[in-house]
């Protein structure tokens, strides 16, 4: 069954779904809050149960992630089709870096050299939309 | 693999800016009720500065007379290579404004992908334009 939001036109996505497209991408945006100001910071993750793990070095990311509520966004868009997908997840960051249980922490190796920190998303909600090709009459 | 053998470099506005005026998606954040939120929205550029459209929901309410940050990015997952550029700035809604620059802006190819109202019309003023390419070196 599709749910569609009537007012902003999009399908809403629902949460297993959502999962399961967060497995397809590899990059997604960390927003944080620092300062009052909105800051968004592209990262590679991984997956982990109803979590998110990425890689930071200390610095703005790690202090704006950790500090509250984080928010993390997938997407993918087709601008042929101009039709895609965004899913957002909300939770509370927490610094793993110690933490030597099992992770899928190799799964999110840097591209740009070491990391200081690892850091996991809980995921407290998960949202997504979908848009579909409008037909232009 | 990745590791060593990727460096990070800055891009320069003109870069930043060229960047911006070859792409037509992004992701506008903004704060609402202190919590961030973050949307995808199509856009076009009119000089050096971001105009997308909007309903009367929860973009509108964070993104005009507020702080916003605006980000575009293009990786190749392959070479992991990419880069990424972020405005950040003030949403003002130009969506009444009868001045000859608003009258320009409502003028832009701009058509929503998605069904609705999206009758508002809000542009970024820039207080920083900067962006990053993640590049190999062989």
């Amino acid at each position: 069954m599709r749910a569609v939001d009537l007012l902003g036109g999009t399908e809403i996505i629902g949460e297993a779904d959502c999962w399961e497209l967060l497995e397809t991408e590899i990059i997604g945006r960390v927003v944080a809050t620092i300062d009052g100001q909105v800051e968004i910071f592209p990262v590679n993750y991984a997956v982990e149960g109803e979590g998110i793990l990425f890689r930071t070095n200390a610095g703005r990311k790690t202090e704006g992630a950790l500090a509250g509520e984080t928010v993390f966004e997938v997407d993918s868009v087709d601008r042929q089709a101009k039709s895609g997908w965004s899913v957002i997840v909300r939770g509370d960051a927490r610094d793993i870096t110690e933490y030597d249980g099992p992770t899928r922490a190799d799964a999110v190796m840097p591209w740009t050299g070491p990391k200081d920190f690892l850091v996991r998303i809980s995921a407290r909600s998960i949202s997504g939309r979908r848009v579909v090709p409008v037909q232009t009459t | 693999m990745a590791g060593a053998d990727h460096v990070f470099e800055e891009l320069s506005e003109p870069d930043c800016l060229n960047l911006l005026g070859t792409n037509q998606v992004g992701r506008i954040a903004v704060v609402v009720d202190n919590r961030p939120i973050l949307f995808p929205v199509n856009y076009a550029m009119s000089a050096d500065e971001v105009v997308f459209r909007t309903d009367t929901g929860t973009k509108l309410a964070g993104a005009a007379l507020g702080h916003v940050a605006f980000e575009i990015d293009g990786i190749d997952e392959q070479t992991r290579e990419g880069w990424s550029v972020i405005v950040q700035g003030v949403g003002f809604e130009v969506t009444g404004s009868l001045d000859l620059e608003s009258e320009q802006l409502k003028n832009l190819d701009l058509q929503p992908w998605v069904p609705g109202n999206r009758t508002h019309w809000v542009r970024i003023v820039a207080n920083s334009i900067t962006g990053r390419r993640l590049r190999r070196v062989d």
